[in-house]
């Protein structure tokens, strides 16, 4: 492999740092299992595709979601019931967890990552020679 | 089966409906019963909404993530805006156990009435990444006018 694509990543800074003082919510997530993955699914209403960012450091995943800014600065408020911000969270994973086969992907503003177990501690049947 | 969250403005919504139903027939009775919309009677969340206004619009903006452009319905009729349509849950959870479940799930609701200068044939909306606004354009009589005054 010698072509180098996405060069300008390397240069770009991480979203965490970009709005780590803006003010902030936690998104509601859904947290569940089955035999092979544990699933984390997140509610990010107002994020793209290009604002999104997972981190993961020492065993911790941290979603973080910049919501897109709005065209409405001018407006006067009616009713607020949404609240402002955009969105970080963090886990602690597990040991079960295998870091290097997670998967993420976002739809309509919902965050799904799908956390594969480690093959040894999966369920297994074993042969009787 | 899997856990639902206790969502207390279920219970409102609960609350509204059954007080709906107790005073029915005293308003079918004269003449001042409402027809009720099916989605409303279904309903088991509603999403959180904002509104703006400037002059020449106004803006509702509602959290509906994780759910398909085509399963979000918004209509308008004798005044009332409603915006309704269904969460499913996803697929790769179906046979999984929960440890937290914060998320609401099923049909939702959600209406407005709107005042009068607004141009009924003009509603525009909008989803995007989850959020569905809303335009209501004001009719030009119900725009401020800046009238000049000149002084002889």
């Amino acid at each position: 492999m010698t072509e180098v694509k996405n060069n300008s990543s390397v240069d770009k800074k991480s979203l965490i740092d970009e709005i780590i003082n803006q003010p902030y919510r936690i998104p509601v997530v859904n947290i569940a299992e089955d035999e092979n993955s544990f699933f984390i699914v997140a509610d990010m209403p107002g994020v793209s595709k290009d604002n999104i960012e997972l981190k993961l450091e020492n065993s911790e995943l941290t979603i973080i979601g910049k919501v897109d800014s709005d065209r409405n600065n001018s407006h006067k408020l009616i009713l607020k019931e949404k609240r402002n911000g955009n969105y970080i969270r963090k886990f602690r994973l597990s040991d079960l967890i295998n870091q290097s086969q997670i998967e993420a992907k976002l739809e309509n503003g919902q965050l799904t990552i799908i956390l594969p177990k480690k093959e040894s501690i999966k369920p297994r049947s074993i042969e009787i020679a | 089966m899997a856990l639902i969250k206790w969502n207390p403005s279920r219970e409102l919504l609960r609350v509204e409906r059954d007080l709906n139903r107790l005073f029915k027939p005293f308003w079918d009775k004269f003449g001042m019963g409402k027809t009720t919309d099916e989605n409303y009677e279904l309903a088991s969340w509603a999403p959180l909404a904002d509104i703006v206004e400037n002059n020449n619009e106004y803006l509702v903006k509602l959290d509906i993530p994780g759910v398909d452009k085509k399963d979000v319905k918004v209509s308008y009729s004798n005044g009332v805006l409603s915006v309704s349509g269904e969460r499913k849950e996803e697929k790769e959870s179906k046979d999984a156990n929960y440890y937290r479940c914060e998320r609401s799930y099923g049909k939702y609701y959600r209406s407005f009435t709107l005042p009068e200068g607004i141009k009924e044939d003009k509603i525009d909306a909008e989803f995007k990444n989850g959020t569905l606004t809303i335009v209501i354009p004001k009719a030009e009589e119900s725009k401020p006018k800046q009238i000049d005054i000149k002084v002889n």
